[in-house]
């Protein structure tokens, strides 16, 4: 359980305070797939970062299944857009470095991994280093290392974001399957509106800058969804709808007010 | 390219050819010495075995100095690269210390350490250390935040990070600075023998041009042109291959995440 009340949080750029998210409040149940969408730079990221304890708020309270969140929040997995893996290190090695970190016993740990390279479908590249992988491979290592220490929370930003659309369907689809098994709670920042239609369980719309929520919609459709029935019908058009119409005014005004989109 | 080779040979040649015949014709060859002097005198020293002892002396300085210099520098560039604010506060006096002239401290180094190869080795450390400081910090500079982040919530604590994300990432850029040190610390250690060594390649120099031998200093020099080249020349070949692996992805900071 997510609960965050209040919360603000600012940034200086070129000597002017500019407000991330004011005012701020979500309440996040176990279990739920929630996706964050809303203009760039409205602060879905400040949002992930305050729930991973990488960004304090300065007004407000962030708890983490009732405790106040005042350090770096290690109940979480968190992935981004970024390739975040460690280039020395093979993909057994990248995928073993949350149990290097948790001390997990050496003869423990080959099996696990093996486990997780079997999840994620990366048998046969065991041994190779990020640089000798595919984009969606590394993405595959990534979510392996994030999955491998079992966190209650996934917080994605943007996750598939670097890769081709092709591609990014067919990780969305692995995410699902994968994320059935594990049911653990996934807030997931994106501003891909059929990408958040078709794999969450609830959408928050933010308005620009500074954050608020301006709609938040529960998607009631049908798991396990398969995404070429779902996207094709009537209801998935209506809620796509539904959600451009609030989300369309909110980066029109977003690209009004400053005039570029970041 | 043969042929510029040619000419180079040839514009060599004709430098050296001119020295010999210029000495003892025109100059008197106390002041000037004589090419075919110079290489006798070499190749002797080579032959009796007299010159080893004197590189390995100075070899030794310089190598000491690298590596102690190396383990300095590298911990200082990991502490303030980590630590912006304190690298801030610092900056100016590291830039100020930078541009001392280390060589005037050699009296001093003399005073604290006593005679022997220990100032030598301290001169040495001091040359080289702001190449390793000022690279290592680069380094840890540019290691991604991200990356650092995303170990952070994996649950590493910050002496993890170090071991796991920083001290990886810094490898080539130790490798490089390390590089760039080598033939300073070589300087370095012969400047030093200049003034105070009683042995090694700067000593050979020094005694040579008090005791009015010329050959011995120009011989001595070429000596130390010689291993400079081998140097240059085998960081040119496997300098590559040791460092290897790029730096990684620059760009965010560790200190932000840190």
């Amino acid at each position: 359980m997510i609960n965050i009340t209040g919360v603000s949080k600012s940034f200086e750029k070129d000597g002017q305070k500019i407000d991330a998210v004011k005012d701020f409040s979500l309440t996040v149940s176990d279990g739920e797939f929630v996706a964050l969408i809303g203009p760039s730079g409205c602060g879905k990221s400040t949002v992930l970062n305050m729930i991973a304890g990488l960004l304090a708020p300065e007004e407000g309270t962030v708890e983490y299944n009732g405790d106040l969140v005042t350090a770096i929040n290690t109940s979480v997995g968190y992935m981004t857009q970024k390739d975040s893996l460690l280039p020395w290190r093979t993909t057994e090695g990248n995928i073993s470095a949350p149990l290097d970190i948790r001390r997990v016993p050496k003869s423990e740990r080959a099996a696990l991994v093996s486990q997780a390279i079997e999840k994620v479908r990366l048998g046969g590249f065991e041994r190779h280093h990020p640089d000798e992988l595919s984009g969606g491979m590394r993405k595959r290592v990534l979510l392996a290392r994030t999955l491998i220490y079992e966190p209650d929370t996934l917080l994605m930003d943007e996750p598939f974001a670097a890769l081709d659309a092709l591609l990014k369907l067919v990780m969305q689809e692995e995410l699902l399957r994968i994320w059935s098994e594990a049911r653990a709670t996934v807030v997931y920042v994106t501003h891909d509106l059929t990408e958040a239609i078709s794999i969450a369980d609830r959408i928050v719309v933010f308005s620009k800058r500074p954050g608020r929520i301006v709609l938040d919609l529960p998607i009631e459709l049908e798991r396990p969804r398969d995404f070429d029935t779902i996207r094709s019908s009537p209801e998935f058009l209506k809620l796509h709808n539904r959600v451009w119409a609030t989300l369309r005014h909110e980066v029109v005004s977003q690209e009004e007010a400053s005039g570029e989109g970041r | 390219m043969w042929r510029i080779r040619l000419y180079q040979l040839i514009v060599l040649g004709v430098f050296l050819g001119g020295w010999e015949w210029v000495s003892d014709r025109h100059i008197r060859t106390l002041w000037i010495s004589k090419p075919s002097l110079i290489a006798e005198r070499t190749l002797d020293w080579f032959f009796s075995g007299f010159i080893y002892s004197h590189i390995l002396a100075t070899l030794q300085i310089a190598g000491l100095g690298l590596l102690i210099g190396t383990a300095i520098g590298v911990v200082f560039g990991i502490v303030l690269g980590l630590q912006r604010s304190l690298s801030r506060l610092l900056d100016p006096i590291l830039g100020g210390a930078y541009t001392l002239p280390r060589i005037a401290f050699l009296p001093v180094l003399l005073f604290w350490f006593g005679f022997g190869f220990r100032p030598l080795v301290a001169l040495v450390v001091l040359m080289i250390f702001f190449v390793l400081f000022y690279n290592t910090r680069a380094g840890v500079e540019s290691v991604d935040g991200d990356l650092v982040a995303s170990m952070r919530v994996m649950g590493a604590t910050r002496l993890q990070v170090i071991r796991m994300v920083i001290l990886p990432s810094i490898v080539p850029f130790v490798l490089a600075a390390m590089m760039i040190a080598a033939p300073y610390a070589l300087v370095g250690a012969i400047v030093g023998e200049i003034f105070i060594g009683s042995r090694g390649l700067g000593f050979l120099i020094v005694s040579s041009t008090g005791g009015l031998d010329l050959t011995g200093t120009f011989a001595a020099c070429l000596v130390v042109t010689v291993i400079s080249l081998i140097a240059t020349l085998v960081i040119a070949r496997h300098g590559p291959r040791l460092l290897g692996r790029s730096p990684g992805t620059i760009g965010g900071s560790a200190g932000a995440a840190f």
